[in-house]
């Protein structure tokens, strides 16, 4: 069988892929393509996560031909930040090439990257959209991340120490194109002769969280939901009368920098608010619950230092996700049968169940979701 | 003395006189002119190889060129196979070459050597390497251009329950037979919509035993409430396969104990009763398990 063969299959993905190919020489289109990039949409419905990690990557490539929209920002840091598919990861970093004004953070992000990959790189090629073996001296991804801090040259001054501390210390992991690309990278960010550092959207950093009041949760007060332990309760049950920090995940997440961390997360939020005597719910629910039941859920969060407790649980639908989806628009999308990709949520509910914050797609830091809490717990009392 | 003819002595003296790893190397070089030690002899050199080495690069690239060279024999290309995949082990060390290895073993997946290309699409899938599973996958929809045994390409593509291949999967099992409906039961073990297939079939006596097994560890891990009932009722069944019943005792017994559910008297007061009756060596181990996990 041949490569040509291969890219047979597949036929509506390719068709996006020639829309996305219409779009790139298309003025003004950039856009559209950032729609196409929101998890739930009816484009990754269905398809496995490699398709659709895959038409994710050929998407975000394109924002280097068509110029980086702002609304387009987060979902780069965001695969800059947490990416593990060298693909994907390559094509942020192609965006980002397309950038009017250099996000703040995305230099260190870059070098984060580089340091997240540096035992996983793979020749990477966004020429087309099929998978097929690429030429045998195409670029490789941790070459295409060098290659755009090179370009950023002194804009990326800040990310220096870090790009030399990860060279030096990492030296033997990066193979001698990749050590180039990295001294290149290094020279260009050390020229004098450029512009000062633009930076733009530093607000949309890592814990900053979205307040966006709404009474989404309220809705789904009779929702049906089964606890680490098999004990079954309503969603206003579970959480009505005290604030909530309410995360989502999933146990077969291929990321750990995902569901896994925020597993870990959520049990050190609840110590936290131990601490703090902090009167709060601690909570995840999964995305799979069909899959994720008690037993699985217990050994999950145990694993991951979680002390379950009646106010610090993990959970699942009785029945279909998708009116959690929907009430709390969650960036989730899914595959045949499992979560193909997901942005982070986090949801603060108030003590009657209404939205009082949410963190989305960046880490969110405990501290920050303390303060949230208690924010709501002080509206609650007034 | 021409160059070539002193580059063929110089080589031959080194192989005489150096360490296993240069041996190694000079086995794993593309061809020259002249005699060369038989391919036997080049791949066990190959195989014989330490893998720590002080030059890593040279020995990766010739052996990433041996493995791609076709004109090469088939055990040397393996030998350079196998030693590349046990190179990989070395974690950080090997990280440099990771990308041209990934790049080898995706020419490979087409080989015309059959050995190779189950080898380089095996240690692609582990990776859930989107190239070798779209081979894997048109292979099964179109199995006269299969690249791999039915079976075998099931198995590779069950490496990822996150692929889009379950409803593929559950095509498949409805047509296949013997090793490759077996490996498409393995694969729907991560697909909840076959819970009701699993409880058919480990209730179904005419099954074949291997089957009733992996639909028992399948049910299992999908729900293990309803493996629960189901496996209680097969235990006490006496006119059903002692085997099975054994196999599913010993899941009983596992499950509890991994979800710390009480003991229930009944069923250890039934289950006394089989250690005390039955002839079946296997369910009377099973049953003194059991009971030893009940401490009764």
């Amino acid at each position: 069988m041949t490569a040509g063969a291969v890219r047979g299959r597949a036929t509506a993905a390719r068709d996006l892929a020639a829309r996305v190919d219409d779009l790139r020489r298309t003025p003004d289109a950039a856009r559209e393509l950032v729609a196409m990039l929101a998890e739930q949409s009816p484009y990754f419905a269905g398809r496995g996560t490699n398709e659709a990690e895959r038409l994710r990557g050929y998407i975000l490539a394109s924002f280097e031909a068509t110029g980086l929209p702002p609304e387009a920002i987060p979902f780069v840091l965001e695969e800059l930040e947490l990416g593990r598919n060298p693909y994907t990861v390559a094509a942020a970093a192609r965006a980002l090439r397309g950038a009017r004004e250099v996000p703040a953070e995305a230099p260190a992000l870059l070098v984060g990257a580089i340091a997240r990959l540096r035992a996983a790189d793979d020749v990477v090629s966004f020429d087309g959209f099929a998978p097929t073996p690429a030429r045998r001296h195409a670029a490789t991804a941790l070459a295409e991340l060098a290659r755009t801090l090179a370009q950023l040259g002194p804009r990326a001054k800040p990310a220096l120490d870090d790009l030399r501390a990860l060279v030096d210390g990492e030296r033997e992991m990066f193979s001698p194109a990749v050590s180039a690309e990295l001294a290149r990278a290094a020279e260009a960010l050390e020229r004098a002769d450029a512009p000062p550092a633009a930076a733009c959207c530093s607000e949309q950093g890592a814990a900053a969280p979205h307040v966006a009041a709404s009474t989404a949760g309220t809705e789904l007060g009779g929702l049906a939901l089964e606890d680490q332990d098999g004990t079954r309760l309503s969603f206003s049950e579970a959480f009505a009368g005290r604030p909530t920090a309410l995360a989502f995940f999933y146990t077969r997440c291929q990321n750990p920098e995902k569901c896994s961390l925020t597993a870990t997360r959520l049990g050190r939020l609840a110590r936290a608010c131990d601490a703090d005597s902090l009167e709060a719910n601690v909570a995840g629910i999964t995305y799979d619950p069909a899959f994720d039941r008690p037993a699985r859920l217990k050994s999950y969060g145990a694993d991951r230092g979680i002390v379950f407790s009646p106010r610090c649980r993990l959970l699942r639908t009785i029945g279909p996700f998708d009116p959690v989806r929907q009430a709390f628009d969650l960036g989730v999308g899914f595959g045949p049968v499992t979560v193909n990709r997901h942005r982070l949520d986090l949801v603060v509910l108030d003590a009657s169940l209404g939205v009082a914050a949410r963190f989305e797609r960046r880490l969110w830091q405990e501290a920050t979701v303390i303060d949230t809490l208690h924010a709501a717990a002080a509206r609650a009392t007034r | 003395m021409d160059i070539a003819q002193y580059r063929k002595r110089y080589e031959a003296e080194l192989a005489k006189a150096s360490p296993p790893e240069r041996r190694a190397r000079a086995a794993a070089r593309p061809p020259t002119e002249g005699r060369r030690p038989s391919a036997a002899a080049r791949a066990k050199d190959i195989a014989t190889a330490p893998l720590e080495e002080n030059n890593l690069e040279e020995l990766v690239a010739d052996l990433l060129a041996t493995l791609r060279n076709r004109e090469e024999s088939r055990t040397v290309r393996i030998a350079a196979l196998d030693a590349l995949a046990a190179l990989d082990f070395l974690g950080p060390r090997f990280a440099p070459f990771r990308a041209d290895y990934n790049q080898a073993l995706r020419d490979v997946a087409t080989d015309p050597t059959p050995e190779l290309r189950e080898r380089a699409l095996e240690l692609l899938a582990i990776g859930r390497d989107p190239y070798a599973q779209e081979l894997l996958v048109q292979g099964l929809e179109r199995p006269d251009d299969a690249l791999l045994p039915e079976a075998k390409a099931i198995q590779l593509l069950g490496y990822d329950d996150h692929a889009e291949i379950v409803p593929l999967v559950r095509r498949v099992y409805k047509r296949a037979k013997g090793a490759a409906r077996e490996e498409a039961l393995r694969v729907l073990a991560t697909d909840p919509q076959s819970e009701r297939l699993f409880n058919r079939l480990l209730k179904d006596k005419s099954e074949k035993r291997s089957i009733r097994r992996i639909s028992a560890s399948g049910l299992q891990s999908l729900n293990p409430e309803a493996f629960d009932r189901t496996a209680r009722k097969i235990v006490a069944d006496e006119d059903d396969d002692n085997d099975i019943r054994a196999t599913a005792l010993a899941a009983l017994a596992h499950g509890r104990e991994a979800r710390e559910k009480p003991v229930d008297p009944k069923l250890v007061d039934t289950v006394q009763k089989i250690g005390e009756s039955t002839r079946s060596r296997a369910l009377r181990s099973a049953t003194r398990r059991f009971l030893q996990s009940t401490d009764q």
